[in-house]
């Protein structure tokens, strides 16, 4: 997702204290602002969740397909563009209405820009490969396929 | 499988307090689909612990599993029949499941009526989402703690090894230790493991921990919540669950994990990225709220407006927690 997106988190490794005083120093700024900007402790009125990711994504063939997977378009977007195709293989891997709709058809289809499908299918692979798909009771049959 | 014939339970807390025509109502859940969605969320509360997340292997081995509202003067009751036993112990109910079973009704079917109803909560609308996710978690109970900010969310995997998940609860400990509370998707994994660790910590804090699990009817069978999760909320779908994620919860820790963590992540790093909430792409927070330290600053003729800085510090609690 380039420097933009890095910049927004930060990565604490095997230091389990260590996140968590990160997360309670940080509590204090939440607070803060959500008494500045006159916001609710209980609920976050003012964080903006564009149309896009509000919309629920119905993961068909057809809509698996049409997925715009190119660096043509603003982060955010793309981001948007990316968790759909995400969504869509939870929804085959575990959930009921995917798991039909994949026995009967076969696999969605996720094409792409290069730039963007290479390193998803890598993503994917190392997530088939560390078995964190689905939990491994058996051999884990995807239910995606990468095309060009 | 073992099976309990027949169970009729009765609930502790949540929905004491209903209207007769609320009962009747609950209790004619005539609906098809919204039976079917009820059914298979109630088989998913009662299956919790299960080493499977193959939706529909479970619904096959339940095929005999059904469940009936059942309307007394006093409120409400529910007859189950060909219940998973591992929900019981000699022959009672696990309280939580219990629990989680009620708020599975009010969810689903309460929520139902009041979706067509209130007018306030229009799903055609991006206001209108936000209406309805702000009503379905205050009317799960959710909003009654307003005098703190200390909800973490926990994302990551249902499938993940010993290592990480023994790491979870560590961060969880942790977080616990600290009086902070715990925020899931409620399944296994990831998302228990972080509960698991917060509960022993408030025990040695004397501390009543909150563990929220919010979840959906598509993912719930694959994820069954964990008895610890002591609120539980069944949002309409992904998107909603996803929303109420970020508007509940103060702050979000993310573990390893597969497909559904990778959209978490896309899904709150395209909420950060959008130019529309422009000011977290430019400025982090300082410690002095007067003086916002620019980190990205490549935009120079960028003018910090005062509402703009406010903002900068709205959605800056992104965190990750990676395993060597």
């Amino acid at each position: 997702m380039g420097p933009q997106a890095q910049s927004l988190y930060k990565i604490i490794v095997d230091d389990p204290a260590a996140v968590a005083v990160y997360m309670k120093e940080k509590m204090a700024d939440v607070q803060a602002f959500r008494r500045q900007s006159q916001d609710a402790y209980y609920f976050n009125w003012v964080l903006e969740v564009a149309d896009d990711f509000q919309r629920p994504f119905r993961p068909t063939h057809e809509n698996m397909r049409q997925l715009q997977l190119h660096r043509q378009q603003a982060p955010h977007e793309l981001a948007a563009n990316l968790r759909k195709a995400f969504s869509g293989i939870v929804d085959g891997n575990v959930k009921e209405h995917g798991i039909r709709a994949v026995a009967e058809k076969g696999p969605y289809e996720i094409s792409g820009e290069k730039d963007v499908i290479g390193p998803l299918d890598e993503l994917l692979r190392s997530f088939v490969a560390q078995k964190r798909m689905k939990i491994p009771t058996q051999e884990y049959v995807p239910c995606y396929k990468i095309v060009g | 499988m073992e099976k309990v014939k027949l169970a009729r339970i009765t609930p502790e807390h949540s929905l004491n307090v209903l209207s007769q025509l609320e009962v009747s109502r609950l209790a004619r859940v005539s609906d098809t689909k919204l039976y079917d969605n009820f059914r298979r969320c109630a088989l998913a509360v009662l299956n919790t612990g299960e080493k499977t997340d193959n939706t529909s292997e479970i619904l096959e081995a339940y095929k005999d599993f059904s469940i009936n509202v059942i309307a007394q003067e006093r409120g409400i009751k529910l007859e189950i029949h060909n219940a998973p036993a591992s929900a019981f112990v000699d022959g009672e109910m696990i309280k939580g499941i219990k629990e989680h079973l009620f708020a599975v009704l009010r969810d689903l079917v309460y929520i139902d009526n009041e979706l067509k109803e209130n007018r306030d909560i229009d799903f055609s609308s991006s206001s209108g989402i936000t209406n309805g996710v702000f009503h379905i978690v205050r009317n799960a109970g959710v909003l009654k703690h307003n005098n703190e900010t200390n909800l973490i969310v926990c994302w990551g995997g249902h499938s993940i090894g010993e290592i990480e998940y023994q790491y979870t609860k560590k961060v969880g400990y942790e977080l616990g230790l600290r009086g902070l509370d715990i925020c899931t998707g409620c399944g296994p994994g990831a998302m228990k493991g972080p509960m698991k660790g917060a509960t022993i910590a408030h025990a040695k804090q004397r501390r009543a921990g909150r563990y929220l699990g919010i979840t959906e009817p598509g993912i719930i069978a694959a994820e069954s919540p964990n008895p610890i999760v002591n609120q539980l909320v069944i949002m309409p779908d992904i998107e909603k669950r996803l929303e109420a994620f970020v508007r509940t919860g103060h702050g979000i820790v993310v573990f390893p994990g597969g497909a559904g963590t990778a959209e978490e992540i896309l899904y709150i790093l395209g909420i950060l990225l959008n130019p529309k909430t422009p000011i977290c792409r430019f400025l982090w927070y300082s410690p002095d709220p007067k003086r916002p330290k620019p980190i990205l600053n490549r935009s120079t003729n960028l003018s910090v407006q005062p509402w703009v800085r406010r903002r900068s510090r709205s959605t800056k609690s992104l965190l990750m927690t990676l395993r060597p």
